[in-house]
């Protein structure tokens, strides 16, 4: 009985997968289901036993990298978190999520227009060319040279990398970007072996990578598998896994069948009703990441109509029970937020409290902006998350908000949202992966950014000093107003940032970090 | 018959022009691939550049002719994503499909043809019945139904086949079967009948009055008569198997075009989506001809 209310589950999954969603972890990551399937019997789960080591770590992910050039994609999911194996950044997060060195030793501004960074002299390429400061000033050039169309976006303050000595460069800027280190962490801080591109020419390069990497490339199938193998001479150490293999398999129900049996061992930001069905599996762990995707709603506070009240958007607010969505529809796995900002990104301000749950106080503000008997607003849903947005839009009946959800992919949103013919209202979740409040602020706060819709001086003064002032107190001082703002103005309404559901072979431990990037080196065996 | 086979070919110019302007403006109608290629916090100059840089902030007809030029000279312009030629992004998947709708043809065939005869014989009967109803069955199963119970029972149950994926004569049997499902009936269905029709025809009560072997009429004489119609369903569905292996494909994780097109309609990447749709189009109105082709050499009575 269970396995035929899961192949329905499953049927109905693969369906919508197919009828609109995106490739990207972006919209892989849910179809959440409140109505999670009930345990019966497991005894079929279980048959197998403890196997030796073994030394081949097979990663699914929904879609193929476009590309093995890692300044030509943009993407956390796939792309980089197959090429973050392949190729090192400047700098890295360590495990408590704090700025760590990585092919960059130390780094400091020494004024408000110059990041200059200190290298390690122990490095080199896996082609055996050597790493260094011609390396960092090649790439980063490489990356902004406008002919190059890189869609990497982060490094448009950037004018021009200069070399100090063989490990020591300065990074200078056109105006002042208090961020370049965070930024040096993904794919900004790639870096690439200069004669060896200039020699083989990029097309070559996109399908024949060569990094300083833990894992060296062997060899790609388009849509199938990206096969890497360990390093041996990786400046930190061989890797523990001598292969390492990144599969493409689209729908999830099938990477739950390989995750059963063993062909995969690893999936990040599996849905939750499959993470449900694999909770009984043997040679399985489930278990979820803490991550800094944060959600909320995006309001039109700009055009004609109620929300233009602000005591209609505190209204909405106090109308939404979020902590109980969170418990139930999505299984605790998420952390309630008072703003757009998450926990972990420098900035965030915890003196700024969330809206509590108030459903008096909503009617009353509801009365007093003269919508007591509410109004009808449309909402395009991204139809990788329409449960919870249904859970939202049936409490916001209770204040006679009537809402007309428009089912949509997100692809189609972000198109829309840009072309600003999104509906008054739109659910988001940016991950802001610098992890500075400066990027979750970056495209929807600002009166003249692409998202922003509300217009608020003070906001758009705060931002101004967020973004070039090089003093860190400041800048928390900039944040924690912009936070207090948008809190008491309801400019959006503010919902959760949710964890990434994770299945592992059980013989095998590894944790995503806060962006969750694949970077598999700190895989281990513990079988 | 040449003088057919020129018409036709210039007409299927027509019908893919049609096509090709049809995908070049329902594509346009999806969204905007720039906002999907760059980064959450791009700022509206750098859309704005990375759009020029990709023509794509031209008039619409402008981009439209200058489409239509280079398909002209067959170019298939380069993927957005991929930043690789169309043409050659599809030509690397290609066999892979072909593969699995070669296959999958061929099981149907090699399973729907003996059932189809011995249904037609025994028309009536039990086993007829049976057949009949079973082929029912089969044909409102979805293929993304039967490609999950295929993985559930076959590889996670009895782990005699790898879940998905590519690379082995293993990995190719589920995929296959599961497309062939869909087809097993229909050319069963349509064999018994159309076999039925011609065996109370005058010329076979003539070939049986004659006292020829029941064998030889039915393999010589009517058999031949009752594949026309089979033949037409046969060359449609190796054109829908072209781009109905979509779902399989996706389902099976099988890395052909079918895949390739679910993610270039994701990521909006419209030269890409433009050419598979033209080029599956082609592969189609090209069996169709050749269909027309061996019709000749089926019934003489066809001439053109």
């Amino acid at each position: 009985m269970k396995r035929l209310v899961s192949i329905f589950l499953i049927s109905a999954m693969i369906l919508s997968s197919l009828t609109g969603c995106g490739g990207s972890t972006e919209s892989a990551s849910e179809t959440s289901s409140a109505s999670t399937v009930q345990e019966g019997d497991s005894t079929e789960a279980a048959e197998t036993e403890a196997q030796p080591m073994k030394d081949t770590l097979v990663v699914a992910q929904t879609a193929d990298t476009t590309t093995l050039d890692p300044q030509q994609q943009g993407r956390l999911w796939p792309d980089m978190s197959i090429l973050s194996n392949i190729f090192d950044t400047l700098v890295t997060r360590d495990e408590n999520g704090e700025l760590a060195p990585n092919l960059a030793t130390e780094w400091e501004a020494i004024d408000d227009y110059t990041w200059q960074f200190k290298l390690r002299d122990d490095v080199t390429f896996h082609n055996g060319e050597k790493f260094d400061a011609n390396s960092v000033k090649f790439s980063v050039e490489r990356l902004i040279d406008p002919d190059f169309n890189s869609p990497i976006s982060e490094l448009r303050t950037v004018k021009e990398v200069n070399i100090v000595d063989d490990y020591t460069v300065n990074i200078v800027t056109s105006e002042p970007d208090p961020i370049i280190p965070n930024k040096m962490v993904v794919y900004p801080g790639v870096m690439m072996p200069p004669e060896y591109v200039t020699e083989m020419g990029n097309d070559y390069v996109a399908k024949n990578p060569v990094g300083t990497g833990a894992y060296k490339f062997v060899s790609w199938e388009k849509d199938h598998e990206v096969v890497l193998e360990a390093n041996e001479d990786y400046w930190k150490g061989a890797p523990e896994f001598k292969n390492l293999i990144f599969r493409c398999i689209p729908n999830q129900a099938d990477q739950a069948a390989a995750l059963r049996t063993g062909e995969v061992d690893f999936v990040l930001g599996i849905s939750s009703d499959v993470a449900e069905n694999l909770k009984d599996e043997e040679n399985l762990t489930v278990f979820s990441a803490p991550s800094i995707r944060t959600f909320y709603i995006g309001l039109d506070c700009l055009s004609e109509g109620p929300l233009q009240d602000k005591r209609v958007r505190q209204a909405m607010n106090y109308a939404i029970d979020v902590q109980g969505i969170i418990d139930t529809v999505l299984g605790g796995n998420a952390e309630r937020v008072a703003t757009i900002v998450p926990r972990q990104n420098f900035g965030y301000d915890d003196s700024v409290q969330p809206y509590e749950y108030n459903l008096e106080k909503a009617k009353e503000l509801m009365a007093e902006a003269g919508y007591a008997d509410g109004f009808t607003i449309d909402f395009d849903a991204d139809n990788d998350f329409l449960t919870e947005i249904q859970a939202i839009a049936g409490q916001l009946e209770q204040i006679n908000i009537t809402v007309n959800i428009n089912p949509i992919d997100y692809n189609t949103m972000v198109s829309k949202m840009l072309a600003k013919e999104v509906a008054p209202m739109f659910m988001i979740g940016i991950a802001g992966w610098t992890q500075d409040a400066m990027s979750n602020f970056q495209s929807y706060i600002r009166s003249d950014r692409k998202y922003t819709r509300f217009n608020n001086p003070e906001c758009d003064e705060m931002i101004d000093i967020l973004e070039t002032s090089m003093d860190p107190e400041e800048r928390q001082k900039a944040s924690s107003r912009v936070q207090e703002i948008i809190s008491e103005e309801a400019y959006f309404i503010y919902l959760w940032q949710r964890d990434n559901i994770c299945v592992i072979n059980k013989n095998i431990e590894y944790h995503p970090n806060l962006i969750g990037l694949l970077n598999m080196y700190s895989a281990k065996w513990i079988g | 018959m040449l003088n057919y086979i020129l018409k036709r070919l210039f007409f299927s110019i027509f019908v893919l022009f049609g096509v090709a302007t049809i995908v070049f403006f329902l594509v346009r109608m999806t969204g905007d691939p720039v906002a999907i290629m760059l980064s959450p916090d791009a700022t509206q100059e750098q859309i704005d550049q990375l759009r020029a840089s990709l023509g794509l902030d031209k008039p619409l007809i402008e981009q439209y002719l200058i489409y239509l030029g280079d398909l002209i000279r067959l170019d298939f312009g380069r993927s957005l994503r991929y930043a690789d030629s169309a043409f050659t992004l599809i030509i690397e998947r290609l066999p892979k499909t072909l593969m699995l709708a070669g296959t999958a043809m061929f099981i149907s065939l090699c399973v729907a043809i003996p059932t189809g005869i011995i249904a037609a014989l025994k028309k009536g009967s039990i086993f007829d019945q049976g057949i009949m109803a079973l082929s029912m069955v089969g044909q409102s199963m979805p293929v993304f139904w039967i490609g999950i119970l295929l993985i559930l029972f076959f590889a996670v149950d009895l782990g005699w086949l790898p879940t998905g994926g590519y690379g082995t004569v293993k990995h190719l049997v589920m995929p296959a079967f599961a497309l062939a499902f869909g087809l097993i009936p229909l050319v069963t269905r349509l064999l018994r009948s159309s076999l039925i029709e011609v065996l109370e025809t005058d010329y076979i009560r003539t070939a049986r009055a004659k006292g020829f072997m029941p064998r030889a009429v039915i393999f010589k004489h009517a058999l031949k008569n009752s594949l026309l119609p089979v033949i037409t369903v046969v060359g449609l569905q190796m054109g829908a198997l072209l781009g109905g292996s979509v779902v399989t494909e996706s389902v099976f994780a099988w890395p052909g075009v079918g895949q390739m097109l679910v993610q270039a309609i994701t990521n909006r990447d419209f030269p890409l989506v433009q050419a598979i749709i033209i080029m599956l189009s082609a592969a189609f109105v090209f069996i169709n001809l050749l269909v027309d082709i061996i019709y000749v050499f089926v019934d003489p009575r066809i001439q053109y």
